[in-house]
């Protein structure tokens, strides 16, 4: 009896399982079948319904062509990759040195910075585009590059994941490397830094996200080409050539895709520092 | 304790506020690099959609005039009119030569970001070039504050093989490609029109549900610029119905008469009662002329600048002229585009900005070329003679701008004047989108007139 | 650990601390003292000056109509949204976390949406719910009505849920596992000795135990949700009828493509202050459940 039950809800199990499953991948699995196919055939196989939808028949590269073709979107990406990179760069940097500082050291303030540290992640930052817009302007930064890589770098999420981390380093290895003579820096450096790097992961991960999927800032604060963000890019792809149904989810193909293929191997990083907050907090 | 963290948090506050503080003013730090004093910056429309037409006419220009540098900025519809309000609202707008949209050269005026033209190319230039319709236009209050680029005009485009197979009886006097094309065949075709009566039925007659599953798969009529003030307006104006009020301060006992309702009504309709509108034309990014070539839905009343594309299409279409209702008179949409001096640069590059500005849409080179890249109904008496006399234009479907002519001279009703148009035309689009959605056609105007008062009243 | 409080000390903690500090002052802090005085003004609409006008932006919103039902559609929104995305993250999580044969396979695919971002979400839906589009003929084809989803008021707004939980169910179904991972095993164990069935052992005592995950859950998720902008930037434009029209995308409009940041300012406000109290609330609220 027993065992029918645990077969019974195990079959459950992978129906709705199988249900939810291809509800996630059914969309990306269309559209890259769709985009490899030539104009005319991108929206077979959906109304009616028949499995002509899923399969590149006839099969064709020139949707991406025409991608890649399209001036806009290609520097819009080639823009992307640049501020994200930047951003992983220098945005691990300075709040692995915050959270070190925070985790390390004792301070006049410390309290209080760390309350607004943590309240800064809080609040989404969208919310504030309208008003950040205001100040970036009055900086003469609007349309620029560093518009879109500064506001992104201090991430109070990145910087707690970085106190969590530190605060559990046990004293003793900063002692015995002491005993051995390293100064402060070489103490961070030879023994602090190679240990951090599952966290470094996890911090690359979320500004790599926020970059790669940043919409509502790029909108407003960048005008010429050359500086824009891939989502927006996107968007703008879509509404003027809608009608080029294969380019435009030859795009989105594409726009999936980059996140996937770094997501997926690395994704015990990435659960692990988008959790850390969950946690403790 | 608890002290220090109080004392901490007040230098905070004073720290923040300090940073902010100089932002309150909203005011922008020395303007950036101005760029030579001979570089003309163009925020533009992107014409056609796609390519970068302002930028050619603009090498061109740099071709005969190698001192001066010229950077266009083409934003397309949906992001225009973001952009421009955006960049007026800064300090250093940074633009020299601004392409705007005829109906919102008057509240420009008010607000000062144009210079009234005649201090640079003398007024007769214009009044012996520029043809009387687009004159009227650009000016305001007295001053010509714009040059017009073109005109519009616009068609009813059939196709002709849907028609006769749904049974359905052509128009009195149309267009084909083998029809030439005069001044009297043109009044006889801008007066043997449908009424809206014969063009619903028509539409009517061509929905088709081609393969019986219940849902329609072609669809009948379908006005190009869905729920857009500027192809809306006929459907009041042509019964008289007037916008706004003479002094364009006010929609109160203008938009909101019966003669509105009905129109809006009637727009609904399309949608809700007589089906013959595809819906999917309402989302963002439908392709208009796209869809009508595929075969998606057989009639299209929209500008001419679609003529060439459609005539050397696969489908057999016919261009008829514009519907009116029985009660009424045919009006047609007018007005396009304009290009001006901004006031905020300085007084070097206004006069190098009014320069290519009287190349570009006066000249006989000028304006010639722009009509090549773009094929839109010029404004300028010189364009407009060549259309109608020389034998380049004797031949379908350039020919066709002849009809433009007439109904520049005939049909043609320019949409309202009104430093307040930016409201205006955002009430009026939504009364009639809410009625294609579906809303009842009184409170959708209603509506729209509380709305478009509301946003006027906060600025007067 | 350095213990001492010299300025030595404090001196190397700031200069570790500055670079990331400032940033998060200036582009984080500093726009809400900036949000709150620029609300106070407004700019001519002739003369572009920035004048005082006190209150008087605040008291336009309070007796506006389309601002009172941006609030409405913003709160409509929240209130069915939060508990759909936090129930379906539940069922995920509970399901990828059963012991059974390739439940790995699923976790992978579940995981999906995480890389797949809300434009590119947005356009597939709207694939799907077009006119003539799948969902159509799916219900044609059970013989069910038609809807003319994108274009009805009723509609729209489920659209948007529908697109926002496609990708946020994903994200929020990490921490519901983390929360579970959190419960020892034992405890199922003790649980099923008792001879309690599945249905009591989840709301006695796995809902109880992850009451703290989904308090956080709710709260970041509601934080996230108030500004809801990308699907009605891309798709429906605050409509049909002002259906949709959430209040950050009304503030949004009215900023800039009306060039009217006054009132702008006023409405993010009004959103900071409306999602301040919110998740106080929810803390409060919740937490006193404990």
């Amino acid at each position: 009896m027993k065992k029918t039950n645990l077969r019974l809800t195990h079959l459950i199990f992978h129906i709705l399982s199988i249900i939810l499953g291809l509800l996630f991948i059914l969309p990306i699995l269309w559209s890259l079948m769709a985009s490899l196919r030539p104009e005319l055939s991108v929206m077979q196989g959906l109304a009616p319904i028949s499995i002509k939808a899923l399969i590149p028949n006839p099969f064709t590269l020139s949707n991406y062509q025409g991608v890649f073709a399209n001036r806009y979107f290609t520097l819009a990406l080639i823009n992307t990759f640049y501020v994200v990179i930047f951003s992983v760069v220098f945005g691990v940097i300075i709040n692995a040195l915050a959270g070190f500082a925070f985790a390390a050291f004792r301070f006049y303030g410390k309290r209080i910075l760390f309350a607004i540290v943590i309240s800064s992640f809080l609040i989404p930052g969208d919310i504030l585009t309208i008003p950040a817009y205001n100040i970036v302007e009055s900086l003469g930064l609007i349309d620029t590059k560093a518009a879109l890589i500064l506001p992104a770098l201090g991430n109070g999420m990145v910087i707690f994941m970085f106190i969590q981390f530190f605060k559990q380093i046990p004293d003793s290895i900063r002692e015995a490397a002491l005993i051995d003579g390293a100064s402060s820096l070489q103490v961070l450096f030879r023994i602090y830094v190679p240990l951090t790097i599952p966290t470094m992961i996890g911090g690359s991960l979320m500004l790599f996200t926020m970059q790669w999927e940043a919409f509502l800032w790029p909108l407003v604060v960048s005008r010429s080409v050359e500086n824009q963000m891939i989502q927006v890019a996107l968007s703008t792809f879509n509404q003027q050539y809608q009608t080029a149904w294969g380019q435009v989810l030859g795009a989105a193909t594409l726009l999936c895709f980059i996140p996937l293929f770094i997501l997926m191997p690395l994704q015990k990083y990435y659960v692990s520092s988008v959790t850390s907050g969950a946690i403790k907090g | 304790m608890r002290k220090t963290v109080l004392i901490q948090f007040i230098m905070i506050m004073f720290l923040i506020f300090g940073l902010a503080l100089p932002v309150f003013a909203g005011g922008q730090q020395e303007s950036a690099d101005q760029g030579s004093e001979k570089e003309l910056k163009v925020f533009s429309y992107q014409f056609l959609g796609t390519q970068n037409l302002v930028q050619e006419m603009a090498d061109t220009y740099m071709e005969a005039h190698p001192d001066v540098k010229i950077i266009v900025e083409e934003y397309p519809w949906n992001s225009y009119f973001e952009n421009l309000e955006v960049r007026f609202a800064a300090e250093n707008p940074d633009i020299d030569v601004l392409v705007m949209d005829i109906p919102m050269m008057a509240g420009y005026a008010e607000r000062g970001f144009i210079e009234d033209l005649r201090q640079w190319i003398p007024e007769d230039e214009f009044t012996s070039k520029v043809a009387a319709g687009s004159l009227a236009a650009i000016t305001y209050n007295g001053s010509i504050m714009a040059s017009p680029l073109q005109n519009s005009d616009q068609y009813l485009y059939i196709n002709k093989d849907m028609a006769l197979e749904a049974g359905v009886e052509l128009p009195e006097v149309y267009v084909d490609k083998d029809t030439v094309i005069t001044d009297e065949f043109a009044k006889a075709w801008g007066e043997g029109s449908w009424t809206w009566d014969e063009a619903v039925a028509a539409a009517r007659k061509m929905v088709k549900d081609t393969n019986g599953d219940g849902i329609t798969d072609v669809y009948g009529l379908h006005l190009e610029q869905a729920a857009r003030l500027y192809q809306m307006q006929p459907l009041g104006g042509s019964r008289g119905g007037q916008i706004v009020s003479p002094d364009g301060t006010t929609v109160k006992g203008y938009f909101d008469q019966q003669v509105w309702v009905d129109a809006v009504q009637f727009y609904g309709d399309l949608f809700n009662k007589y089906k013959v509108e595809p819906p999917a034309s309402l989302l963002p990014g439908y392709d208009n002329r796209a869809e009508l070539v595929k075969g998606s839905y057989a009639m299209m009343i929209g500008g001419g600048w679609n003529l060439k594309a459609i005539m050397n299409s696969d489908k057999n279409f016919i261009v008829a002229a514009h519907p009116r209702f029985k009660d009424g008179v045919t009006t047609t949409p007018t007005g396009s585009w304009v290009t001006g001096v901004t006031a905020s640069t300085s007084d070097t590059k206004k006069a190098l900005a009014a320069e290519f500005i009287k190349w570009w849409s006066l000249s006989e080179e000028g304006t010639a070329m722009w009509y090549d890249l773009t094929n839109e109904l010029p404004a300028t008496k010189y364009m407009l003679d060549q259309l109608a006399n020389s034998p380049k234009f004797d031949e379908f479907p350039r020919s066709a701008q002849r009809l433009g002519v007439y109904q520049v001279l005939n049909t043609a009703e320019a949409r309202p004047v009104t430093p307040y148009y930016q409201f205006v035309n955002e009430g009026v689009d939504k009364a009639f989108l809410d009625a294609a959605q579906g809303k009842d056609a009184k409170s959708a105007v209603m509506d729209a007139v509380e709305l478009i008062e509301k946003k006027i009243g906060r600025v007067k | 650990m350095l213990t001492d409080r010299s300025w030595r000390v404090n001196i190397k903690a700031y200069s570790f601390l500055l670079p990331a500090l400032c940033l998060i002052f200036i582009f984080r802090i500093a726009p809400i003292a900036n949000v709150i005085g620029q609300s106070f003004l407004r700019s001519d609409y002739i003369t572009r000056a920035k004048i005082f006008v006190g209150i008087k932006n605040y008291m336009d919103l309070f007796t506006d109509r389309s601002f009172w039902n941006s609030v409405w559609v913003t709160i409509k929104l929240n209130l069915i949204i939060n508990p759909f995305q936090i129930s379906i993250s539940i069922i995920m999580a509970l399901l990828i976390s059963q012991k059974f044969r390739g439940r790995l396979f699923y976790r992978a695919l579940f995981f999906i949406p995480l890389g797949v971002s809300l434009p590119v979400t947005t356009i597939y839906f709207s694939i799907v719910f077009r006119p003539g589009g799948v969902m159509n003929f799916l219900l044609n084809a059970l013989n069910m009505p038609i809807q003319n989803f994108l274009n009805s008021p009723h509609w729209a707004l489920w659209i948007v849920i529908i697109i926002a939980s496609w990708k946020g169910c994903s994200f929020w179904m990490i921490f519901i596992l983390a929360g579970l991972q959190n419960i020892p095993d034992d405890i199922y164990e003790a649980s099923r000795l008792e001879g309690a069935g599945p249905f009591r052992t989840f709301f006695s005592l796995t809902l109880p135990l992850l009451s703290k995950t989904i308090l956080f859950v709710l709260v970041t998720d509601t934080a996230a949700n108030f500004m809801m902008f990308i699907p009605v930037f891309m798709l429906t434009r605050g409509g049909p009828d002002n259906s949709t029209n959430v209040l950050m995308y009304e503030a949004y409009k009215t900023t800039f493509m009306q060039g009217d940041m006054g009132h702008g300012m006023a409405m993010v406000v009004f959103l900071l202050a409306m999602l301040i109290s919110i998740l106080l609330f929810q803390f409060m609220f919740l937490r006193d459940k404990d």
